[in-house]
Parts: C-alpha cells; structure tokens; sequence
C-alpha cells in the first residue's frame, strides 16, 4: 500500500490552499472527531444498528475526504454502502479493513504532528496585543453569540495576558472549544476567564 | 462607504470539515457557522444579511434536505441561496437536492476552485438581485417603500386583516407647506428634508409596519393590529417628535389623517380616500394635527 494511499498529504495541502498551519489545525482535529465515530461503530456492530453503522460510515467518508485519507475514505465508504444495502457479510468484511486504516492514518498523523511540533522554534515570539484584553473578549464572546466564524489561531492574541498555568488551561480549553464550534461551552469558558481577569463581559446586544 | 463583505452561513456538523470551508471562504467573506439544521434555520430568519449557504445534508436530529425544504417554505428565508455541499454522491440525491430549491450541488471532497468559483457566482447574482429588487420596491430617495410596493402590500394586510378579525389602521400624513421649503431652500435642501423626515418615520415605526412615500412629500402608513384609538394616540407623538426633529435646522411640521379598517370596507381604496380627507381636515384646521375620520 502506498503512503499517498494512506494519506495524499500533497492534496490535502492544496485542500487548504497550501498553508501548513491550516493543514495542522485539521490534522490536530480529526482523532478527537472520529474517536467517537469509531466507538459508535464498533457499538452499532454489537447490537446489529445498520443505520448508525451507515451514517458514522457516511460521518468518517466525509472527514477523512476532507484530509484526503483515501484508503481510510474508501472504507469509510465501503461500510456505508454495506450498511446502506443490509449486507452483514459486507459489514464484516469491509470492518476490519477500516480499523486498520484508520489505524495507520491516525499514527501517521500523530509522526506528522510530532516532527511538525519538534520544527517550531521553542521560544515563540510572543505577538503584541493590538487591544486591551477587555476589549478583545468582550468582542469574542459577541462573535460566538453571533455564531460569527472564529479562527482558532486568532487566540493567539491572548496569550501575553495569561501566564499563570490555570489561565493557560482555560486557555486551551477555549480553543478546544472554538476548534469542535461548541459556543455554548467556549462562552462559558470565556466568562471564566474573564473573571480570573476582573473583567465583567459585555451582554450581548443581538 | 465600503461596501460590507457578503455573509455565508455554513452548515455542517463535522467540525473538521467546516474549518476546511470557513478557513477557504474567511478571507473574502464573512462566515458564520451552525453545527445543525435548527441553529441554520434560527440564524437564516434572525440575520436577513445572509447572502449564502453552504448545507451539508447527512446531519443527525435534522437532515440538509429538511432544512432546505423549510428555508424554502418561509418567506423571510425563501431567497437565500443554498447549495448542498455533501459526501452524498448519488445522482438521484443531487436530483432530490434541486427539486427542493436548491442552487447548486458540490460533493465531497471538495475541490477549493470549485467552491469559490460556485459561490463567488452566486453571491454575486444574489447581490445583483437584491439591488433590483431594492430599486423596484424602494424609492430612490429616501430608501422607504415605493407606491408600488405599497399597492402591492396593502390589499394583503387589509384581507389578512379582515380574515383573522384584527384591527388595522392606515395614515396619511403630509409634510406642511413643503414647497416653500423647496422654493426658499433649493430642492437640494427639500431633499435633504424628506431624507430626514423619512428617517424618523422609520425609527418611530415598528419593524411589521409599512412606511411608504407615496409621492412628493405625502407618505403612507399601514400599522397592524392598532385600533384607531391607539393609532391617533400614536400619531400624536409622532406629530410631535416631528416637530422637534428640524431636519437641516429648520422646522417642520406634519399634518395626518388617521382611519381604521371596517366590516364593511372592500379595499384600499376606501381606506385610503378616508385618511386622505382626514388630512385635509387637519390642513383645514390649521395644520400640525392628527386627525380622524372613522
């Protein structure tokens, strides 16, 4: 099986324009998306649910066309169209196949996430804010209660402000959260950070 | 004045695959983004400045489909643009997809090319039909409702309002001796007078009332679920917050003639005549007054 089977890293690049960091951010995302995808698989195949089996199929296509993981994709599908028909002995047969393409793919982006992280320079040059850390959240947490898309790395812009390791933990979290869209847990998030800073949030004016 | 950037709602409930697309489209366009059918369907109704959405179509509680069939089956959603962006292949699926009023069909995964092209082309004649629409149902000057867009309306809210047996209430109002505004000012003042005038009735009006111009400085108002009590009590501080505006320094006064829908009455037309001989009573006595003619 060749490399680019398992993953068109090439393509996948030219997906996002050819920007690495895109790339990443995809790259991070995608166990944290799909864990649950294959959980639900391998639970749908115990109590025989065809419909599950089909949609968490059509569910891992999708994402794994999106990084050009073409033999994961192909699968993915495999066990969509089995599911879809009813075809048990094509479940079974296509099942052990998409573990272990999702296998390979998943530590082939963990290597790529790994030497990626070993090449950034360990002193990052931290970015000036170009506004108060009031006004920055604030307009965050209108733009999540906007459903405005944010860009993940635009939080970069806060990390001058918190230093101290249970900020840098909310932090994360944050970004956790903005990364999967789940508003309602980054707004909460945000509030918490906002009081570990003294800052009461503005209400939104929607 | 910058024109503001078109907006696209995404729709998706793979996370991975929304940063793809928000990540493409977020430098040319301004991107919001639901997870599911109901969020997409709560934000198409609550923001009319979406221009475009992108649907995905397998998502669980409510399928892209659904979706699309209720934009389409509500009249403030209607005109927005969707195309299906989808890992759903099937030609009869892509068949499905247009007979429910979709624009347009993308399969996963995508090519980037594709997806801007498709979208720069529709947002492109979205716009373009917005700016035709506005020009034919908005008047030029003063961005109210036309006198065509108003006989269009009218004869909707007075059967809607006869049907369920509410009260409806229409005015007439007239600007006071507005053309020795024009004569002593210049007609570019005069202009610059309705702009401001058309302004208020705007801001004083609620958001489901009709606020037309109806021709030189006479403009309508159609008003819902107001008696002619309220509607008079209403006008009245109308009358009055107009003339405490002084658009352009100056200050200007309004005569109104207020009526309210009857059993008995069969259109606009009758609704109209009867505020319309209310302002002229009000002009008859002295002007800068509301009056009533039941």
């Amino acid at each position: 099986m060749s490399s680019k089977s398992v993953w068109d890293k090439e393509q996948a690049l030219s997906r996002m324009r050819g920007r690495v960091d895109r790339l990443m951010m995809l790259v991070e995302m995608f166990p944290g998306e799909t864990s649950s995808y294959m959980t639900n698989i391998d639970q749908a195949l115990l109590d025989g649910d065809e419909q599950t089996l089909r949609a968490m199929g059509h569910a891992l296509k999708g994402v794994a066309g999106t990084l050009s993981a073409h033999q994961l994709q192909e699968a993915a599908e495999g066990l969509e169209l089995a599911a879809s028909t009813d075809n048990k002995e094509d479940v079974a047969a296509v099942y052990p196949v998409l573990k272990r393409s999702y296998s390979e793919f998943t530590q082939l982006l963990q290597r790529e996430v790994d030497a990626f992280n070993a090449g950034q320079p360990t002193e990052v040059e931290e970015e000036v804010p170009s506004i108060s850390l009031n006004t920055f959240l604030s307009q965050l947490a209108q733009r999540l209660r906007n459903s405005d898309y944010v860009d993940p790395t635009e939080l970069k812009q806060l990390s001058p402000f918190l230093q101290e390791p249970e900020k840098i933990e909310l932090l994360e979290s944050l970004r956790g959260h903005i990364s999967q869209f789940d508003n309602l847990a980054a707004l909460k998030t945000l509030e918490q950070l906002a009081t570990s800073e003294g800052i009461a949030l503005a209400r939104s004016s929607e | 004045m910058i024109e503001k950037r078109p907006t696209i709602l995404i729709v998706d409930d793979s996370p991975a695959n929304i940063q793809a697309l928000a990540q493409l489209l977020a430098g040319d366009y301004q991107v919001k983004v639901a997870k599911d059918g109901l969020r997409c369907l709560e934000l198409a109704s609550a923001d009319s400045e979406i221009d475009l959405i992108l649907l995905d179509i397998e998502m669980p509680e409510m399928t892209g489909y659904e979706v699309c069939a209720k934009l389409k089956a509500n009249s403030a959603t209607e005109n927005i643009p969707v195309i299906f962006i989808t890992g759903k292949n099937a030609i009869e699926d892509e068949v499905y997809g247009f007979e429910l009023g979709a624009i347009d069909y993308i399969t996963k995964p995508f090519q980037p090319i594709i997806v801007e092209a498709r979208v720069k082309t529709h947002v492109t004649i979205k716009r373009q039909s917005d700016t035709l629409e506005r020009m034919a149902l908005r008047d030029h000057l003063t961005d109210l409702y036309n006198r065509h867009y108003l006989m269009d309306i009218a004869p909707k809210k007075i059967a809607n309002a006869q049907r369920h047996k509410n009260p409806l209430s229409l005015v007439v109002l007239d600007i006071d001796h507005f053309k020795n505004i024009n004569d002593q000012y210049g007609h570019d003042f005069g202009d610059e007078v309705l702009i401001g005038f058309s302004r208020l009735l705007e801001e004083f009006c609620r958001k489901e009332d009709v606020v037309a111009r109806f021709g030189g400085e006479e403009f309508v108002l159609i008003i819902d679920h107001c008696d002619a009590a309220s509607c008079v009590a209403k006008m009245k501080r109308l009358c009055a917050d107009i003339e405490k505006l002084k658009p352009n320094g100056i200050t200007v006064t309004s005569s109104f003639g207020v009526t309210s829908l009857q059993e008995k009455d069969t259109g606009f037309d009758e609704l109209f005549n009867r505020a319309d001989s209310a302002v002229y009573t009000a002009k008859a006595d002295g002007r800068n007054c509301v009056r009533l003619q039941e």
